[in-house]
């Protein structure tokens, strides 16, 4: 009897030490499990959960467009127009240039490439424009480009003295420009190539415009990419079905104006442009940019076939008043062919007027009258009246 | 002998610490990994790891039967605590049992290193371009929602809602999230694990609500779950009660849905789950190198920065397998592009993973081989005292009959 009472006891005192190793077992397992923050389950369940993540980035991951279509969201709808290909990806920023006849925009083939054109006479150049939030640095990156080409890196003295253009409305960016044998990304080295850069950083990103390809053509394309350059505009929302600006009646226009009698009075067709005026067979155009005077009035030259102007010549050109300064007049006769011909037109006579916005951080205004040559020098008159009349909004 | 358990709980603790079941789970292992394989032709990796290993039971394919199988979590969850008791409790602690000891705590180190791994690894990958930097990575499968307030640029406050929490989301179930900090709350529903979006005209009877003329569609699960794209129904529900019209997002455009809500407009995308770095990384040169006449790359390797968020910057060449490890990541040379043939500036695509125990099955076999050394040494030992006693005791009985016949022959001789 002594015996049973003896082996029921030590029975039990193993099925003690038996439970409490298992629940030892246990809640290490569970302790195990619980530490690890392993998560076996499928995450929240019941109608409802509070969002417990956060995370602190760097950038915002997307740009944010308020109000933006759930067609233009999802990338579905209406085939984009040219510059609005830029904002086919997801991570694009949104922007909008001036037309770029003999170029063909393509859909930008990487993140951050925001705009991809393609040179319809010699495809091996392409313009380019990316932007990123990170900033990189300036030196970093312009001697990366140089280097593309053979060319020896700049110090930053050097750069700090590189040329500057305009870009985004209100920016100044850095001009790099190297020429030199230029090794294509998947091959295709072009030996007598260059790369024509631009890089400028706001609040937002740092963008890098780059032109690249022959020589040849940097050199004969580097006006219109200066032109490129100065017409690009970020962040915009999309629009439905055109890129086309407000209207210059619109608040978003810094311009004011009067139409003379017997012109009409068209929207922009661009964002580049600011206003259309026409008269029979003469359109006058008016435009803001970013430049300087000798390169657009050596463009219009060049639009006429006419020979470049020196400085000298340019300096000669006649003044009109406007908006409170000088308006430098360029006037010509020749055939014709504008960024939107296929072919030159004869006889035609262009007069136009570019002047520096007084405190506008260095925008400019154009007029330009293009026609044929009759009609034009009839429209002298009112071309001035309306280059008078022009003022700033607000002012 | 060991002594038969006779309580329920005994024989419960016995049944766990027992061989019949290391090895019924040893089978078991086998026939997932097996049946998993051959069923990965037509799912793919990812669903098959999800179905087999990242689950309680999973109904298994064995050519045209079907079959119950305890999953992943039940059979690691049972072969470690029939490890811990059989390998470690109940075992006789002897110095002979001394290496098999050591050897089950090496198996117990990979399997605390895999419960980690699979806790709390994130695998993923960083797309930089020449000049380009950044300090986050992306996943290759997994999916959240992103919430942030649209004016922010930069130092942005995102709150993330990971795809874990709605992926249960059939048919009309929806579920409510909320956060102090966000003046509206969200009302998600209807999730797809893969979809397009639809025109709603000329597509018969939607299958999901329309939306400014667009429903989402579901679409089969692909192979490669990287080409899955997620779609999810949203609606936000602000302060006052208003209810902001429906919409969806879809994920391979994760353009984010603007929300106005106490007076401020808040992004709301759907996109792979990202994490940041401990540092940022800028590609400074992307490097291939082909094989002589051809455009296939022999070798690929890039030139990056690391600039940490003191300023403070640091080169590193990355190539294959010679990766970059750095603040509890491993950053790999995995790609580059863009695509033979195609032009377009190079980027590199870098493979990041965070692994906290990346280093364990290193130590776990170090310390599986010294627990097998040990046990065999003691073994050879013993084998060489066995071996080295019966020899003595051999040349010690020798020596005794050479005792018992010299005798013999000196008493033949008297």
């Amino acid at each position: 009897m002594k015996q049973t009472e003896g082996t029921t006891r030590a029975s039990a005192r193993s099925g003690r030490s038996t439970a409490i190793g298992l629940g030892v077992l246990a809640l290490g397992v569970s302790g195990l499990v619980h530490l690890s923050g392993l998560d076996l389950g499928s995450g929240a369940s019941g109608p409802v959960a509070m969002i417990e993540a956060t995370r602190m980035a760097s950038a915002a991951a997307y740009p944010a467009v308020p109000g933006l279509p759930l067609a233009e969201r999802i990338g579905v709808g209406e085939k984009p127009s040219a510059p609005q290909q830029a904002q086919a990806r997801p991570d694009v920023i949104p922007f909008v240039f001036c037309d770029m006849p003999g170029w063909t925009a393509r859909p930008p083939v990487a993140p951050f490439r925001h705009v991809n054109l393609s040179f319809d006479a010699d495809p091996r150049a392409e313009l380019t424009v990316a932007a990123y939030e990170d900033r990189g640095g300036l030196e970093a990156n312009v001697n990366r480009w140089r280097g593309q080409v053979g060319a020896a890196p700049l110090s930053s003295d050097q750069i700090a003295a590189l040329p500057v253009v305009q870009v985004l409305g209100n920016g100044e960016a850095t001009l790099v420009e190297a020429y030199g044998p230029f090794q294509g990304m998947r091959g295709g080295r072009i030996e007598e190539g260059g790369v024509l850069g631009a890089i400028v950083s706001n609040e937002r990103f740092t963008l890098f415009a780059k032109f690249t390809g022959p020589e040849a053509v940097l050199t004969a394309e580097r006006d219109r990419f200066i032109e490129f350059l100065g017409s690009l505009r970020p962040g915009q929302a999309p629009s439905r079905g055109s890129s086309a600006s407000p209207s210059a009646g619109d608040a978003e226009s810094i311009l004011t104006w009067t139409t003379p009698d017997g012109w009409s009075d068209e929207a922009p067709t661009s964002r580049f442009r600011e206003r259309t005026f026409r008269r029979g067979g003469v359109e006058i155009s008016l435009s803001l940019a970013r430049g300087a005077v000798k390169p657009n009035v050596n463009r219009w030259a060049g639009e006429l076939q006419m020979q470049p102007l020196d400085d000298d010549a340019v300096a000669a050109l006649p003044t009109l008043p406007s908006m409170g300064t000088d308006a430098v007049i360029f006037e010509g006769v020749g055939p014709y062919k504008g960024m939107r011909d296929s072919s030159a037109r004869a006889d035609q006579r262009m007069l136009a007027a570019i002047v520096t916005i007084p405190d506008a951080g260095g925008t400019i205004a154009t007029l330009k009258a293009v026609g044929p040559s009759a009609e034009v020098g009839a429209s002298r008159a009112d071309f001035a009246a309306l280059l008078s009349s022009l003022g700033v909004r607000g002012r | 002998m060991a002594k038969k358990p006779t309580t329920l709980l005994g024989r419960i603790y016995a049944t766990l610490g027992s061989y019949w079941l290391a090895v019924a789970l040893l089978v078991n292992l086998f026939l997932l990994t097996w049946l998993g394989t051959l069923e990965q032709v037509d799912k793919g990796i990812h669903r098959v790891q999800e179905e087999y290993f990242e689950s309680w039971w999973v109904l298994a394919k064995a050519g045209p039967v079907r079959m119950w199988l305890p999953g992943g979590y039940i059979t690691m969850g049972l072969f470690t605590m029939n490890l811990l008791i059989g390998g470690l409790v109940r075992i006789r602690k002897t110095r002979r049992t001394a290496g098999v000891i050591v050897a089950h705590i090496g198996i117990a180190l990979m399997m605390v290193g895999g419960l980690i791994e699979h806790a709390t690894s994130k695998y993923g990958r960083v797309l930089l371009f020449e000049g380009q930097s950044d300090d986050q990575f992306e996943e290759y499968a997994g999916w959240e929602l992103v919430i942030w307030d649209a004016s922010e640029r930069t130092g942005v406050t995102e709150y993330l809602i990971p795809e874990e929490d709605f992926d249960d989301l059939e048919g009309d179930d929806q579920r409510r999230f909320e956060r102090d900090e966000l003046p509206f709350d969200l009302v998600l529903s209807r999730f797809f694990h893969n979809c397009q979006p639809r025109r709603a005209v000329g597509s018969g009877i939607p299958t999901a609500p329309v939306v400014e003329d667009y429903f989402l569609e579901a679409l089969p699960r692909e192979i490669e779950e990287e080409r899955d794209f997620r779609g999810l129904y949203v609606a936000a529900v602000t302060e006052g009660g208003a209810e902001v019209v429906e919409t969806f997002l879809w994920g391979r455009r994760p353009i984010p849905w603007t929300v106005e809500a106490g007076g401020r407009d808040w992004a709301v995308a759907l996109r792979r789950k990202v994490h940041s770095m401990p540092f940022s990384l800028r590609l400074e040169k992307f490097t291939k190198d082909d094989h002589p006449g051809m455009t296939m790359a022999r070798s690929f390797s890039s030139d990056v920065t690391k600039i940490f968020p003191d300023g403070t910057e640091e080169a590193v060449h990355i190539r294959m397998n010679e990766p970059l490890r750095d603040g509890g990541l491993v950053v790999y040379q995995a790609s580059y592009g863009p695509p033979e043939g195609q032009s377009g500036e190079p980027y590199s695509v870098l493979a990041v993973s965070r692994n906290p125990s990346d280093r364990m099955p290193w130590i776990a076999v170090s310390v599986i081989a010294l627990g097998l050394a040990l046990a065999m040494f003691d073994r050879l030992f013993e084998f060489i005292k066995r071996e080295r006693g019966k020899r003595d005791r051999a040349a010690s009985s020798g020596s005794g009959k050479t005792k018992v016949a010299d005798a013999v022959r000196e008493e033949a001789v008297a």
